[in-house]
């Protein structure tokens, strides 16, 4: 586990180092919907790695032709220090057909950090209602954002501390192939994209204006999942079962629409 | 054991050819394979071959040796399925196309879907920067894939019929052959087109092993943009393979058979989960005595269901927090690491080694400390802040490791000469002595003598 922790914090690391960090957005809904299905019994923590990117159209000319837009990323670790899940489930060690509650629901908090001065936190819930779920989240985020220079680097001389929340509403589905604790899975909403940058000077171009675009996007996205269910946690000498997902997800790109995301995030169920 | 390798080098070629291919051309995939994926635990691999015949696009170069096309008239198909009972999801090229498949399956009965990958993931993003604006396409301009129904007859134990119906959005590749300046060299440039197409077919296949099987396949296709009628004709070999173990019960059979096996020749309790079925036949498995996490040496590794540690070569070591010791049955009950089994072991098999040490943490928080400094260091450009950022991560790793967890919950630090200094048999049962079993565990012969 250690060894994972270590990998995924250099490739954290590694990818915050080349970019910068200026979107707040909420996080992505399909792990909890894993956690509130009780899918991968007894698993309680939860942890993700993910990276955003959403680019802005800032401004047009008069043909309407883009002539400036904006790159942001957000690269965070987000945690689940508390949370609750209904109904209650008896046997942790695991069965060989359990599929999961049929209306089985739960409630995160989840706290979240992004490189350099981010953090939040954002309440979850989510409710199975057979094969599909709806979920809502909201996220409040605190950061402390940087203006970038006409190169589009950072200028640690101009920065503001916002507060900014923004929400994510939507719902998915998940196939699971129990013989082999592998889901796959489809989600998609609305969400709201905060893209932040101070301005360094009132001339120039918008991006050196600075700006703030707070903007609604529809979205979809695909899980791949693997988990375990199995009663063999005394054969493998585990603790217990765990769950994972990988998810990408982007904007569903019209183009009225002045911004645009994707996400790939890795989510862990211990 | 070269197989092996030929193997996992043909795999890794495979999933980089699949994820560096950037076509998003698709046509309906072979039926058969789809249909014969259904419940089966392994992975269906299918191979298939098509020739395409009928109104395929082709024109002849015009006067200055431009502008020459011609439809490609064949493609392979590499596609893997897994079931998961009634559903089946499958992931593969067609030609150099990365598409996704899934849908319902069933031995009479089946529905599914596929895409290509980038029409899903990358293009919609990526035309975000194109400044196309009078000339704005739509989501479904870099869209293939569709839609297909499929009827199964088992004809006996090794035949079966099968009839399709399809609506899809089809990509053909048509390559335009351009002169390389004045010379007689055409320079072939292949570019995608999409068209609408309905239409279906038949297929039939044979089981040629248990677990492979060929199948012929006719299929029709009317092009509705475009007013052609094409054919299809697909030869599809697909046999089962073994699943890479992705799925976490996969992987959790394979971790736990060699256990099981091991299992089989050895006495074992489950702590706190004698359930009530159980009760009767195994008292209460809660006599042993708690002592801090503690090196054993064993002769071999099909002795524990613990983690096996090997300082050295011929050393084997297991660690275990709880131990008991029976006179009666001249045997040691020790507990898993990590689950909650306790296993029974021979006192003839067993030498004490001594505490364990957790793994030191430093090695992680100096680790965090550089790659946060640098981090800080690239977006700051500021030596002060980065080394503040950097010391603030150590410390919090540091923390994390140290108040998080218990030191007997940390790996234990494993030395070279671990295990190498072996007591005699008074000074073992002696100390053993001092841990003497109650209930059951006291009265169980080990297997091996009964």
């Amino acid at each position: 586990m250690r060894k994972f922790l270590i990998i995924f914090t250099i490739l954290f690391a590694v990818a915050t180092s080349s970019g910068s960090d200026d979107l707040a957005i909420a996080p992505n809904f399909a792990p909890h919907a894993l956690g509130a299905k009780q899918i991968a019994p007894g698993t309680s923590h939860k942890f993700t790695f993910s990276l955003t990117q959403s680019k802005g159209k800032l401004s047009k000319n008069e043909y309407g032709e883009v002539i400036d837009s904006a790159n942001t990323y957000d690269y965070r670790f987000n945690f689940t220090p508390f949370h609750i899940n209904w109904p209650k489930l008896e046997n942790t060690q695991g069965a060989e057909n359990w599929s999961g509650h049929t209306f089985g629901g739960g409630f995160f908090l989840d706290l979240h950090y992004s490189v350099l001065l981010k953090m939040g936190i954002t309440p979850t819930v989510v409710q199975w209602l057979g094969p599909v779920y709806l979920s809502a989240a909201y996220d409040l985020t605190f950061g402390h954002y940087f203006g970038t220079n006409e190169k589009k680097e950072f200028e640690t001389k101009h920065s503001e501390s916002k507060f900014t929340g923004a929400f994510n509403l939507g719902g998915g589905a998940i196939a699971f192939m129990n013989n082999h604790g592998i889901g796959f899975g489809a989600h998609g909403g609305i969400r709201q994209i905060h893209l932040i940058n101070t301005g360094i000077s009132k001339e120039h171009s918008p991006i050196a204006k600075g700006f703030h675009v707070n903007d609604k996007i529809f979205y979809y996205g695909l899980d791949i999942i693997s988990y375990s269910n199995l009663p063999l946690l005394n054969e493998t000498n585990s603790k217990s079962h765990f769950g994972m997902v990988n998810s990408f997800e982007m904007g569903v790109h019209s183009f009225n629409t002045p911004i645009v995301y994707w996400n790939i995030s890795l989510s862990f169920l211990l | 054991m070269l197989k092996k390798y030929l193997f996992l080098l043909l795999w890794v070629l495979f999933a980089s050819w699949w994820l560096t291919s950037c076509s998003a051309i698709t046509r309906p995939p072979a039926a058969a394979s789809y249909m014969d994926s259904y419940n089966n635990d392994k992975v269906t691999m299918s191979i298939a071959a098509s020739y395409y015949a009928g109104d395929l696009v082709r024109y002849n170069a015009d006067d200055y040796g431009a502008g020459a096309t011609a439809e490609w008239w064949g493609d392979v198909h590499l596609t893997r399925y897994i079931s998961g009972g009634y559903f089946t999801f499958g992931w593969g090229l067609q030609f150099y196309t990365p598409f996704l498949q899934s849908g319902f399956v069933s031995p009479y009965f089946g529905l599914t879907g596929w895409a290509n990958l980038w029409s899903l993931t990358v293009l919609p993003i990526s035309k975000f920067n194109e400044n196309n604006n009078g000339n704005e396409q739509s989501f479904l301009d870099h869209y293939s894939g569709g839609g297909m129904i499929i009827e199964q007859i088992p004809l006996n134990d090794t035949w079966k019929l099968g009839f399709t119906q399809h609506i899809s959005r089809n990509g053909r590749e048509n390559t335009t052959y351009n002169k390389f300046f004045n010379s007689d060299l055409n320079i072939p440039s292949p570019h995608p087109v999409f068209y609408t197409e309905v239409g279906g077919g038949f297929y039939v296949s044979k089981q040629i092993k248990e677990d492979s099987k060929i199948s012929f396949e006719f299929r029709y296709g009317r092009n509705l943009d475009e007013k052609r009628n094409r054919f299809a004709f697909t030869f599809d070999f697909c046999f089962s393979v073994t699943p890479i173990p992705y799925g976490g019960n996969d992987i959790m059979r394979k971790y736990a058979e060699k256990n099981i096996e091991k299992m089989k020749r050895m006495n074992t309790l489950p702590k706190d989960s004698i359930s009530k079925a159980q009760s009767n036949s195994l008292a209460r498995a809660d006599t042993l005595h708690a002592i801090k996490r503690q090196w054993f040496r064993l002769p071999d590794s099909s002795q524990t269901l613990s983690n096996i540690y090997t300082p050295q070569k011929n050393v084997v070591a297991v660690t275990s927090r709880e131990i008991c010791y029976s006179e009666e049955t001249q045997s040691v009950w020790l507990k898993q690491d990590v689950g909650n089994l306790y296993y029974q072991v021979s006192e003839d098999s067993i030498d004490y080694c001594g505490p364990t040490e957790p793994k030191s943490i430093a090695v992680v928080s100096v680790l965090e400390g550089g790659l946060f400094t640098l981090i800080g260091y690239q977006l700051t450009s500021n030596p002060g802040a980065s080394l503040a950022l950097g010391t603030a991560a150590a410390i919090a790793s540091w923390g994390l490791f140290h108040f998080g967890f218990e030191p007997d919950e940390l790996q234990p630090k494993v030395y070279p000469n671990l295990c190498s200094e072996k007591h005699s048999k008074e000074d073992l049962i002696k100390r053993l002595k001092q841990y003497p079993c109650n209930g059951k565990m006291k009265e169980l012969r080990m297997k091996n003598e009964e």
